[in-house]
């Protein structure tokens, strides 16, 4: 590990007004992410995992108070202006939501939405942009990509849509991507293509992922690295072969005991 | 051995609106097409299959929830399909459901305690002191407190709500429960311990269950025998043992591959199952699965291939079933 990270998370704690104090969403998390690597993020509902993601993205509502660095190739995003910011999202980083049904606009077409991310940084002639639309759809597999542009998102089932998400994060080549939940709410075998999907992605690409889930089996599948975060805090970093051989937090352990595997008994937390 | 509910040829047709004036009959969704099976005294039935595959729709069907368009239900010797409401009414006392939203199906008007007890107020009984003591033992075995009866649900987390549900279940003290993706809302943690719950609820008060659910792993956890569900149809019985070891319908084959594997150690690349789930609306002719299926030839296309047995306790819907066997086709990680 003698490599630069991509990204450093030093010391980041983020809080929410609520009431007269105020909710520690996230406390002094520190991690990093390596070029190429998949780093998993692992833990239950409400343990802060998600607005960890958020506030790399800069997305947190204005309530949010930050502390801490976000350090992106050693600049420290939070101290960046609206702009920079903007210009770095563009063209390093991509993000996926959980939910493919809410996060693509109803009324566009997939072409549009997809066309939209590719022209927001770059002018280009139409026609251009939609043979890179068609690129992406193609890299995300997903079949007679050319008519599938004229499609609205309801004419796509989850899976199809999880894709095009994809293809909008893929846009502008980003070097880190930030993929939240991207197979929760879909079935088993539509899960594995996309996991599958996005290791290739990694392999072809050289892209880094964070992949946020609370499904300790997804992490067995396809991660490099995990975080397990339990009430907010980071509570352990490893390599996912250590990880599973040897969990150090009793909270791993537990999530690890309560995982039902096909092998045997679940052991309760 | 005797069979507590028998489903014979249950079929539901549902029918959607006319796309455009030209089309003279109404498209119809096959949700379930000749389903059967049997659960016994004391044993869970898991039903598993991928969202749409008519699984759901299946449970509602043995409550009458929903009126089949064909079959027959038996429950403890008592057709169902067709029964006098009150005649229905009576046989719920043995017949409940647990549902997957534990936020969506408590009322959140109504006190813990209302809601526990309403099983037993439609069968008639009255609000007594007796009946209050009964539901904070309930509370008690479901792992909650007496203290809670009076609360409403939206003080309690996803956890603690499902656990109403399950009280509310239990309370007429049925023989049979569905539960519907019961664990699916949960957390992992959270999921292990209701599981846990249910298998000592049934030990204890001598319950069958049929389990409907996504998860291979949780329903492995739970079923003595499984079922597998492919667009409305059953394509494979066995018991657990024989399910997760030698699976003979590809697409069970398929499932148990698609699962996440327990350890970064079996990771392997195995073979997907290409494309998705056909819509009911219109399902391929013949065997439902020989668009995505890789040992499809021209018979699949054709005939509908019947459920047979093919081990002792193993029934399999596939023209092929014989040539699926064997160690090539097992998945490694199981």
């Amino acid at each position: 590990m003698t490599q630069t990270p991509l990204l450093s998370v030093r010391d980041l704690s983020v809080g929410f007004p609520a009431g007269k104090g105020h909710v520690l969403a996230v406390d002094s998390a520190s991690f990093d992410v390596h070029p190429g690597e998949l780093l998993g993020v692992v833990g239950e509902s409400g343990s802060g995992k998600s607005v960890t993601a958020l506030a790399i993205m800069g997305l947190l509502p204005p309530t949010a108070q930050l502390r801490g660095r976000i350090l992106y190739e050693g600049d420290d995003m939070l101290g960046m202006s609206h702009r920079q910011l903007r210009t770095l999202r563009g063209r390093q980083l991509g993000m996926i939501f959980q939910e493919p049904m809410t996060s693509l606009n109803p009324v566009f077409t997939v072409g549009d939405q997809i066309m939209e991310a590719v022209t927001a940084l770059d002018h280009m002639s139409k026609k251009a942009a939609t043979d890179r639309a068609v690129d992406l759809l193609d890299k995300v597999g997903i079949p007679s990509p050319r008519r599938r542009l004229e499609d609205y998102p309801h004419q796509m089932s989850g899976g199809m849509r999880q894709r095009v998400m994809i293809a909008i994060a893929l846009a502008c080549s980003p070097r880190l991507l930030i993929a939240d939940e991207p197979t929760t709410a879909l079935d088993v075998t539509i899960q594995a293509q996309l996991l599958d999907l996005l290791n290739g992605l990694r392999e072809e690409l050289g892209t880094a992922i964070v992949l946020i889930s609370h499904n300790m089996g997804v992490m067995a599948e396809v991660a490099d690295r995990v975080v397990v975060m339990y009430a907010s805090r980071v509570v352990e970093e490893a390599g996912i072969f250590q990880l599973f051989d040897e969990p150090q937090h009793p909270y791993t352990e537990g999530l690890l005991g309560s995982t039902p595997d096909m092998g045997e008994q679940p052991a309760g937390l | 051995m005797t069979a507590l509910l028998e489903v014979e040829g249950l079929v539901k047709h549902f029918e959607t609106r006319l796309e455009n004036w030209l089309q003279r009959v109404k498209p119809v969704v096959k949700a379930v097409d000749n389903v059967s099976f049997a659960v016994g005294e004391r044993e869970t039935l898991g039903l598993v299959g991928e969202s749409g595959c008519g699984k759901s729709t299946t449970g509602r069907l043995i409550l009458q929830l929903i009126e089949p368009t064909a079959g027959a239900v038996r429950f403890m010797g008592t057709e169902l399909v067709g029964a006098d409401p009150r005649e229905l009414r009576r046989l719920r006392k043995n017949l409940q459901i647990i549902f997957q939203d534990p936020h969506a199906s408590l009322n959140p008007r109504m006190r813990v305690e209302e809601i526990i007890l309403e099983p037993l107020y439609a069968q008639g009984e009255r609000p007594s002191v007796e009946l209050t003591n009964y539901a904070g033992e309930l509370l008690e075995k479901v792992g909650l407190s007496k203290k809670h009866a009076q609360r409403h649900p939206h003080e309690f987390s996803g956890g603690q709500r499902q656990r109403i549900g399950i009280a509310r279940a239990i309370a007429p003290k049925p023989k049979f429960i569905i539960c519907d993706e019961a664990v699916s809302a949960l957390d992992v943690s959270v999921q292990a311990q209701v599981i846990n719950l249910l298998q000592d609820l049934q030990e204890e008060l001598a319950m069958s269950y049929l389990f409907i659910g996504h998860d291979l792993a949780v329903v492995k956890h739970i079923a003595d025998r499984i079922a597998v569900m492919y667009l409305g149809r059953i394509v494979e019985t066995a018991p657990k043992a024989r399910l997760y070891t030698s699976p003979r319908h590809p697409y069970t084959q398929a499932l148990l591959a698609s699962a996440p594997v327990p350890h970064p150690r079996l990771r392997q690349s195995r073979k997907r199952l290409h494309g998705e789930m056909p819509s009911p609306l219109n399902p391929p002719t013949g065997c439902h699965f020989h668009p995505r299926c890789p040992l499809a030839q021209d018979i699949c296309k054709s005939n509908d291939p019947v459920l047979r047995e093919i081990e002792p306790g193993q029934h399999v819907a596939c023209h092929f079933a014989e040539l699926t066997g064997g160690p090539a086709s097992t998945p490694a990680a199981l």
